[in-house]
């Protein structure tokens, strides 16, 4: 069954859009690394799979296909933004995009493992971590309130990354031998 | 398993994070990225972990309902066992409600843009900040201590403080560099169109698109520009622009009347429709400046003006001024005077052997800072530069006045990308204060001239 053009999504089309939020999201910031810009982007993804609904097969791989066209909205974005080419160029951009969009299918694994992770952070760890990816939260702003400096906040944040990717890596070993 | 990279991606994976890598740091991080495979899944896991993060707590701060748990990390932030349902009960609530918006649209017969969160649309990106910088939507919607990076919807973006500034970036790569204490006001239409309510403003702007130019109002002048650079200074009664190279026509509100102001010159558009409205090449200030204070105080300048009585001299006395905000918003308070050169003409002409004197009094003693704004010839921004002056090295006189006289080589850049005094810089700015003490400063006469060797 295919939408025609005119019709709306069916609802089994948008329960698969919003199932793949979180996904489009975590590979649209893989690839711009800021945020913001990737808040921008996913909005622009969202509209495109709206409007290409027709043209989307039900039955074949959701995911693969929005990733395509994420993939597509990124680059036309660091081309409108005018970003430095000259490190992150369309070549590495296009081949990160084929190595993320080929690791799909343990994004969600990783994150359960996750969830899990961040439960076992000591408190002050938990507050690093709420202070720094709360709306507005940055490592100067977050300096500036604790009365300490950027790089030492940096730190802190290194160490408490470092320790949940860690611990995501020890609880997917643990599923992978159960 | 553990997770493991080399200390320096780890480093650079880092600064990535936290939007703080330099252009050499991104290099490398690409060239790490294209030369080792082995780098690109611990890349994607990184980043994974970072879009996650962000994720959860933005759409936590979202969803006040799914605070009210027992176990919560003092931001609020439910980070018990309901950490993943949280987001699988949103999957299903937003799957329900554009099913619902979907199916009312469709009986109207109109498309709704999906939505991710209810946010604006970012247009434009703040490259870089200094001081007090806030953003309003125009409903009552406020950011204050923005910061470098971030991205901003149409609206105002405030400046508070002589030494603010900020410099912000189009999609299309149109700079604005914003200084001193400014508003200007910004709109998502694709036609660009600023208003400026006050300050001083260089641009930078991309070609536009035909038959679409920049256009910007001020409350005497409205400029078109199709790509160009220029700079403005808007007063509540004047208007100078200078463009560096370019062209710009400019419309004198008051009457209408309007010409083409070409590189390399400047105009002033102000209320006054008998005063000629030409573009002439800019000329520079005198070498060398005296106020006394016996002159009428001007509207935009700071600080309490005492004309002269039979016991004392015509002075100016120090007022609270907004030297910023902290990261709360709170204002932080300096107390000084300024003077500011006018749309027609700067103050004085700087070179390296200028230097600042000034007669002054004050309660208690206490430290002078001397702050100069300067723009270049041809009216672009040419930063900002601070002295900070000592109670021991003025000099008393038997009046109860103490003098203070300091090389223009003793004062340093503030912003980095203006580190040096520009050739024939125009001082376009003076800020004397002493920092956050209320020492009831009062100056009776400031100078900048060349010294003699």
């Amino acid at each position: 069954m295919t939408n025609r053009n005119l019709d709306p999504p069916s609802a089994e089309y948008l329960t698969l859009i919003t199932k793949a939020q979180r996904s489009l999201y975590a590979f649209i910031v893989s690839m711009l690394r800021r945020t913001a810009e990737a808040e921008d982007v996913l909005q622009e993804t969202n509209l495109v799979l709206w409007q290409k609904a027709h043209e989307f097969a039900p039955g074949t791989d959701f995911m693969a296909w929005a990733l395509r066209i994420a993939q597509l909205q990124t680059l036309a974005h660091l081309k409108k933004v005018r970003r430095s080419r000259l490190a992150f160029d369309d070549g590495l951009v296009e081949q990160l995009a084929e190595e993320a969009i080929a690791r799909r299918d343990m994004v969600e694994e990783r994150r359960t493992a996750l969830a899990r992770c961040l439960e076992k952070l000591p408190p002050p760890q938990r507050e690093v971590v709420a202070a720094r990816y709360q709306p507005g939260g940055s490592v100067q702003a977050m300096a500036a309130a604790r009365q300490t400096t950027p790089k030492a906040l940096s730190e802190l944040l290194r160490r408490v990354r470092k320790s949940l990717l860690e611990c995501i890596e020890r609880s997917l070993a643990r599923e992978a031998h159960s | 398993m553990t997770w493991q990279c080399s200390p320096e991606f780890e480093s650079l994976l880092a600064l990535a994070a936290d939007a703080e890598l330099d252009e050499a740091q991104e290099m490398r991080l690409a060239e790490i990225l294209r030369d080792d495979p082995a780098a690109r899944p611990l890349y994607f896991d990184y980043f994974e972990l970072h879009a996650e993060l962000h994720w959860d707590y933005a759409a936590a701060s979202m969803a006040p309902q799914d605070m009210a748990r027992s176990d919560t990390a003092p931001h609020g932030v439910a980070l018990s066992e309901s950490a993943v349902p949280r987001w699988r009960n949103r999957g299903r609530l937003w799957a329900t409600a554009l099913a619902v918006a979907a199916a009312v649209l469709a009986i109207i017969g109109v498309w709704l843009r999906p939505f991710t969160r209810s946010t604006p649309i970012a247009i434009a990106e703040l490259v870089s900040v200094d001081g007090a910088v806030s953003w309003t939507d125009g409903r009552g919607q406020q950011r204050t201590g923005l910061v470098a990076g971030t991205r901003l919807p149409a609206g105002m973006i405030t400046l508070e403080g002589w030494g603010a500034t900020a410099q912000l970036q189009f999609a299309d790569g149109t700079r604005l560099m914003l200084s001193s204490d400014s508003q200007i006001e910004f709109d998502a239409d694709p036609q660009k169109r600023l208003v400026v309510r006050q300050g001083l403003l260089s641009a930078d702007v991309a070609p536009q698109p035909a038959g679409r130019p920049l256009l910007v109002r001020t409350a005497t002048a409205e400029m078109e520009v199709v790509g160009t650079e220029f700079s403005l200074a808007a007063e509540s009664d004047a208007t100078r622009l200078n463009v560096q190279s370019g062209r710009v026509r400019m419309r004198r509100l008051v009457d209408g009347r309007t010409i083409d102001v070409d590189a390399q010159q400047a105009a002033v558009a102000s209320f006054d429709r008998q005063a000629e409205l030409a573009a002439a090449r800019p000329g520079l200030a005198a070498a060398s400046w005296t106020h006394d204070f016996t002159q009428p105080w001007k509207s935009r300048w700071r600080g309490e003006w005492l004309p002269a009585t039979p016991e004392e001299p015509s002075r100016v006395r120090a007022a609270p001024c907004i030297a910023g905000r902290s990261v709360d918003g709170t204002p932080i308070i300096h107390f000084g005077f300024t003077i500011r050169g006018d749309s027609a003409q700067q103050l004085v002409t700087l070179s390296p052997e200028s230097v600042f004197t000034m007669r002054f009094r004050s309660a208690e003693p206490a430290a002078l800072r001397i702050m100069l704004g300067v723009v270049q010839p041809n009216g672009a921004f040419g930063g900002n530069f601070q002295v900070v002056v000592l109670p021991q090295e003025f000099s008393s006189t038997d009046d109860g006045w103490q003098t203070v006289t300091v090389p223009l080589t003793r004062f340093a850049a503030m912003i980095l990308r203006h580190p040096q005094l520009p050739p024939d810089g125009q001082l376009s700015l003076l800020f004397v204060n002493t920092l956050d003490q209320d020492a009831a400063l009062e100056a009776a006469g400031v100078s900048i001239a060349r010294s003699t060797p």
